[in-house]
C-alpha cells in the first residue's frame, strides 16, 4: 500500500470516517515523522465546542432574552394604556400582552444560570400557583414589598393573570374591580407595581448579559469557562436545561397539577396559567424552546451547531436522534392536551398523568445519557436532605 | 526520654584532619596544639546529647575545661601528657528549652607548655518529632491525646437537635427540657441524654450570648411555637408555626420571622460553644501561651497542660484523626459539626479551598510544635487556624445563601427558610473570632437586614441576599473565585 493511501486511511480513521472521503487526495507526500498525535477532539474539523457555545450565546440566549425584554416592554405599555382607560379593549390588549410575555418567557426559562440565577429571576416572575389571599391582603393593606419571600407567589406573571382574568368574573365585573370597586385605586396600584416589578427584574438580568452592564456573554464565551467541568459554561447551561425540563416543565407544568406529588389528588389550580387558561400552550412552547436550543436553532430559525451536533461528533448519533425524537413526542403529547389544562385535569387527570409518564423518558436521555457523553456533571441535587 | 545524639559520623573527618596535621610533623618545629570537634550539635528539648572533641598536643596535653553559656569553667578529665585524646562531653538539653535556643560551649585545652587553645561549639535545640500524618501523639508509646469533654458536648448538641426535630412531626417541645439539656441537669440532661457526662454546653457558651439569653429565649419561643405547630398552625409572616419543605416533604417549625428553631439553636451553638471555645479559650495565650505548663505532666495524665489544651481545641473541630481534603464519601459520616461543614466547602471547584487539609495540617503542626516546645511555629499554626476556621464559616454562609437563592428561584418558601436559617447561623459564627474580619455591625447587617428587613426572613429577597454575599466575598477574597460554586 502506498504511503499516501495509508496516511489517508489513518486520517479517515482518526476523523471518524465521515469527515473525508477516500480518493479526495487528502495530502501530498506527508512530511517525514509527521506527528499525528491525538489532537483534542474539540479541535477536530467539523465541530468545536467554542463554536457551539458561541452559537448558543450569540444566536439563541441573548436574542431570546432581548426578545423577552421587548415583550415585557410591550406588556408595560399595555399596562399604561389600561391605566389611562379601563375598558374591554385595553383589558384585552393587556391580557394579550401578558400572554405574549409569558410565551416569550418560555424561551428563556431554560437559561436560569448566571445572572438569572443570581437574581432568582424565575422565582420573581413565575412562582405559581398565585397566592390570591396574599394578593388581596396586599391590595387591602397597601403595604408590601414585591420580590420578598413573603410575596414570592403574590407577584410576577401568575399574580398579573389573577388580577387581569380574575376568578370567574365577567369582563364588566373585572373592569369594575379597577374602576368602581371600593379598593379599585389600590388594585390599580398593585397592578402597576407588579408590572414595574416584572420589568425591573427582567431588565436587571437581561442587561447583565449585555456589554453595557455585566457583559455576561463575554464570561459565558470565555476560554476559562470553555471546558466541561463544574462551573464551565456548558456545564451550567446543561444543568440549567435539565433542571428546567425535569422540575419545571415535567413536574411544574404537568405532574404537580395532575396530582403526581399529592397522592394522585389533582391540583388544577396549580397549572401555570390557571387564570389565563393557556397552560398547555405554554408547556408546548417551553419544550419547543428546549428543542430549538438542543438543535442549535437560533431565534431567527437558522440551524447551527448545538448539543445535537456535539453528541453526533462524539459518535452518539443514536442518542442524538433519540433525544430529538423524544422531544417531538413530548411536544405532540402536550399539543394533544386541550386548554384550559385545569379543566382537562378536573375532568380526566389520567390522560395528563400519562403525558407526565411519557415525559420521563426524555429526563433519562438528557440527565443520564447526554451528560455522560458530554462529560458534564449534574450538580443540582435531587430533593436533598439536610 | 533519652535520645543520645552522637556525632560519630564526623569522627573520620576529624581523624583525617589529625592525620594530615600529623604528616607535617617531619618539620622540626612542633606543631601548635590543636583542639577540634563538631561545632554544632542539635537535639530536642529534654534530651541528652554529646559534644565530641579531639585534642592534640605534641608537647602533651595538660588539662581541659569547659564553659557553658559563658558560665564558670569546669574541668574535664584528661590524661596529662597524652598527645592525642578524644573527649565526649555529655550535655542535657533542658526540658523547657525552646526550639532554636543555642547553648554556646567553649572548650579550653591547656598544653604542657601552658599554652591554652579554645574550641567553640554549640548545642542548638531542635525538634523532637516531625509532624505525624494523623492527629496522633504518644509518650512512652501511650497516647497523649484526649478530648473526651469535647466529644461529650458534641454528643449533647446532637441530642438537642434530635429533640428539636420532633417539632417537624407536629410534636411540641418543652423549654424546661431544653434548658435541662443545655445545663446537663443531673448529668444526663434531665433524663434526655442516653449517656451520662459531667460536662455541659451552657458554661462554655459565649458569655455575651448568655447575657442576652440568646439561646434560652429561643428555647422558650420554640416551646410556644411548637405548641401552635402541634395544633396545626401554619407559619405566616408574623405567626410562628409549621411550614412545609417543598422538596423534602416534611415540615419545619419556624418563628414569626420565618426562622427555623432547630437550625438557629443547633448551628447557633456550634458557633457559640464550639468555635467560641476554640477561638476564645483554647487557642489563646491563657491556654497555649508561653507561660502555660509544657514540661511537667498533668497529675495522673500522660500530657502537659499545653498539649491537652490544643487537643481540646481539636476536639471541638472533631474530625477523624486522619481527616483530609477530598474526603471519601464513604467516610462522610465520620466528620461532625464543624469538620463536616468544612467538608461541604472543601472540594468546590476541584478543591480550590481545601480547608480540610489546611486546618488538619495546622492542628497537627501546632500540636507538634507544642511537643517540640516551638512557640514560633505553634503561633504561626494558630494563625492558620484562626484564619481558616473563620473562612469555613464564611464559605458555608455563602453556600447557604446560594441555596436560598436557588429556592427563591424555584419559589419554595419552606426550603428557602430552612437554608436561610443555616446561613444565618453560619454568619452568626463569624461573630466569635477575636480576629473577625467583618465588624459586629457588618455581621449584624447581614443577619438582620440583608437576610430580610427588620430581622424577618419573610422580607428576604434576591437583592439583599446578593448584598450579603458581596459583603462576605469582599471580606474573604479567597472565596471570590468559588462564590457561585459554593
Amino acid at each position: 500500500m502506498p504511503r499516501t493511501a495509508l496516511f489517508t486511511l489513518l486520517l479517515c480513521f482518526l476523523l471518524g470516517f465521515g469527515a473525508c472521503d477516500s480518493g479526495s487526495g487528502m495530502a501530498d507526500e506527508p512530511p517525514e515523522d509527521d506527528p499525528i498525535i491525538d489532537p483534542p477532539p474539540a479541535e477536530e474539523p467539523g465541530f468545536k465546542r467554542a463554536d457551539m457555545l458561541a452559537n448558543m450565546g450569540n444566536n439563541i440566549i441573548v436574542p431570546s432574552y432581548i426578545a423577552f425584554q421587548e415583550e415585557i416592554d410591550a406588556l408595560h405599555a399595555a399596562g399604561e394604556a389600561f391605566k389611562n382607560r379601563q375598558d374591554e379593549t385595553t383589558l384585552n390588549g393587556l391580557r394579550e400582552a401578558l400572554k405574549e410575555a409569558r410565551m416569550a418567557w418560555q424561551d428563556v426559562a431554560l437559561f436560569q444560570f448566571g445572572p438569572a440565577e443570581t437574581f432568582a429571576l424565575r422565582g420573581s416572575l413565575n412562582t405559581y400557583p398565585a397566592n390570591t389571599d396574599r394578593i388581596e391582603a396586599n391590595i387591602a393593606s397597601g403595604s408590601y414589598v414585591l420580590g420578598t419571600i413573603e410575596n414570592i407567589a403574590a407577584g410576577g406573571f401568575p399574580a398579573l393573570a389573577y388580577l387581569l382574568h380574575g376568578n370567574g368574573e365577567t369582563v364588566e365585573e373585572l373592569i369594575a374591580l379597577f374602576t368602581t370597586d371600593g379598593s379599585a385605586a389600590s388594585r390599580m396600584v398593585y397592578l402597576e407595581d407588579n408590572l414595574n416589578f416584572v420589568q425591573e427584574s427582567v431588565d436587571l438580568v437581561v442587561n447583565r448579559w449585555l456589554p453595557t452592564d455585566g457583559n455576561y456573554l463575554t464570561t459565558f464565551l470565555s476560554e476559562d469557562k470553555g471546558g466541561v467541568d463544574v462551573g464551565s459554561s456548558l456545564g451550567e447551561v446543561v444543568n440549567a436545561l435539565v433542571l428546567h425540563y425535569e422540575r419545571f416543565i415535567r413536574d411544574g407544568k404537568i405532574g404537580i397539577p395532575a396530582g403526581v406529588r399529592s397522592s394522585g389528588v389533582p391540583r388544577p389550580k396549580a397549572t401555570e396559567a390557571f387564570y389565563g387558561g393557556y397552560s398547555s400552550e405554554l408547556a408546548v412552547r417551553s419544550v419547543e424552546a428546549l428543542e430549538r436550543f438542543y438543535k442549535g436553532i437560533s431565534l431567527s430559525g437558522e440551524d447551527d451547531v448545538g448539543l445535537e451536533e456535539n453528541l453526533e461528533f462524539l459518535e452518539a448519533d443514536m442518542l442524538a436522534s433519540d433525544i430529538a425524537t423524544a422531544m417531538e413526542g413530548v411536544i405532540g403529547s402536550l399539543m394533544a392536551l386541550p386548554d384550559p389544562l385545569s379543566a382537562q385535569i378536573e375532568s380526566n387527570s389520567d390522560e395528563v398523568v400519562t403525558v407526565f409518564t411519557e415525559m420521563q423518558q426524555l429526563v433519562v436521555l438528557l440527565k443520564a445519557d447526554m451528560t455522560s457523553f458530554l462529560g458534564v456533571t449534574i450538580t443540582f441535587q435531587d430533593n436533598d436532605g439536610d | 526520654m533519652n535520645i543520645h545524639f552522637s556525632i560519630h559520623k564526623f569522627a573520620p573527618l576529624i581523624a583525617l584532619l589529625l592525620i594530615l596535621t600529623g604528616c607535617d610533623s617531619t618539620d622540626d618545629d612542633p606543631q601548635p596544639s590543636a583542639i577540634g570537634g563538631t561545632e554544632t550539635v542539635e537535639g530536642g528539648r529534654g534530651t541528652d546529647v554529646t559534644v565530641s572533641v579531639s585534642l592534640r598536643s605534641e608537647v602533651g596535653i595538660q588539662s581541659l575545661s569547659v564553659s557553658v553559656n559563658g558560665g564558670s569553667a569546669e574541668a574535664l578529665p584528661v590524661t596529662p601528657g597524652n598527645v592525642n585524646q578524644a573527649v565526649d562531653y555529655p550535655f542535657s538539653i533542658p526540658p523547657d528549652a525552646t526550639v532554636g535556643t543555642s547553648y554556646p560551649i567553649v572548650f579550653t585545652m591547656v598544653d604542657q607548655d601552658n599554652v591554652s587553645t579554645d574550641f567553640n561549639a554549640q548545642v542548638v535545640v531542635g525538634t523532637l518529632i516531625d509532624p505525624p500524618s494523623t492527629y496522633s501523639f504518644t509518650r512512652e508509646e501511650a497516647s497523649t491525646v484526649s478530648y473526651s469533654g469535647q466529644n461529650d458536648r458534641l454528643d449533647q448538641l446532637e441530642e438537642i437537635k434530635a429533640y428539636l426535630k420532633l417539632t417537624e412531626a407536629g410534636e411540641s417541645v418543652s423549654e424546661q427540657v431544653l434548658l435541662d439539656m443545655f445545663v446537663n441537669t443531673g448529668g444526663n440532661g434531665g433524663g434526655s441524654f442516653p449517656f451520662t457526662s459531667d460536662r455541659q454546653l451552657k458554661d462554655k457558651t459565649f458569655a455575651p450570648d448568655l447575657d442576652v439569653r440568646l439561646f434560652e429565649d429561643l428555647f422558650a419561643r420554640a416551646e410556644v411555637a411548637s405548641l401552635a405547630g402541634s395544633m396545626g398552625t401554619q407559619a405566616e409572616n408574623g405567626t410562628a408555626g409549621l411550614i412545609a419543605r417543598e422538596d423534602k416533604g416534611s415540615n419545619i417549625l419556624v418563628d414569626e420571622n420565618g426562622r427555623e428553631f432547630t437550625e438557629l439553636i443547633e448551628k447557633g451553638l456550634m458557633g457559640a460553644v464550639f468555635y467560641n471555645q476554640i477561638y476564645n479559650t483554647y487557642l489563646t495565650d491563657t491556654r497555649i501561651g508561653d507561660t502555660v505548663e509544657n514540661v511537667t505532666l498533668s497529675e495522673g495524665k500522660n500530657y502537659t497542660a499545653m498539649e491537652h489544651h490544643m487537643d481540646e481545641a481539636f476536639g471541638y473541630w472533631n474530625s477523624p484523626v486522619d481527616f483530609s481534603s477530598e474526603w471519601p464519601t464513604e467516610r462522610a459520616s465520620e466528620d461532625r459539626f464543624w469538620s463536616h461543614y468544612s467538608n461541604v466547602v472543601d472540594n468546590v471547584r476541584d478543591g480550590e479551598l481545601g480547608t480540610n487539609s489546611i486546618i488538619m495540617d495546622a492542628f497537627i503542626a501546632a500540636r507538634t510544635a507544642i511537643v517540640n516546645n516551638d512557640p514560633v511555629e505553634r503561633d504561626a499554626q494558630v494563625d492558620v487556624l484562626y484564619e481558616n476556621l473563620d473562612l469555613v464559616a464564611a464559605a458555608v454562609a455563602i453556600h447557604y445563601i446560594n441555596d436560598t437563592l436557588g429556592f427563591l428561584s424555584e419559589g419554595k418558601t419552606g426550603e428557602a427558610f430552612h437554608v436561610l436559617s443555616e446561613a444565618w447561623a453560619f454568619a452568626n459564627a463569624l461573630r466569635y473570632s477575636p480576629r473577625r474580619i467583618l465588624s459586629l455591625a457588618e455581621i449584624e447587617e447581614i443577619m438582620e437586614s440583608d437576610f430580610g428587613a427588620d430581622s424577618n426572613f419573610w422580607n428576604a429577597n434576591a437583592i439583599g441576599l446578593n448584598k450579603a454575599k458581596a459583603t462576605l466575598v469582599t471580606a474573604y477574597p479567597a472565596l471570590a473565585s468559588v462564590q457561585d460554586d459554593l
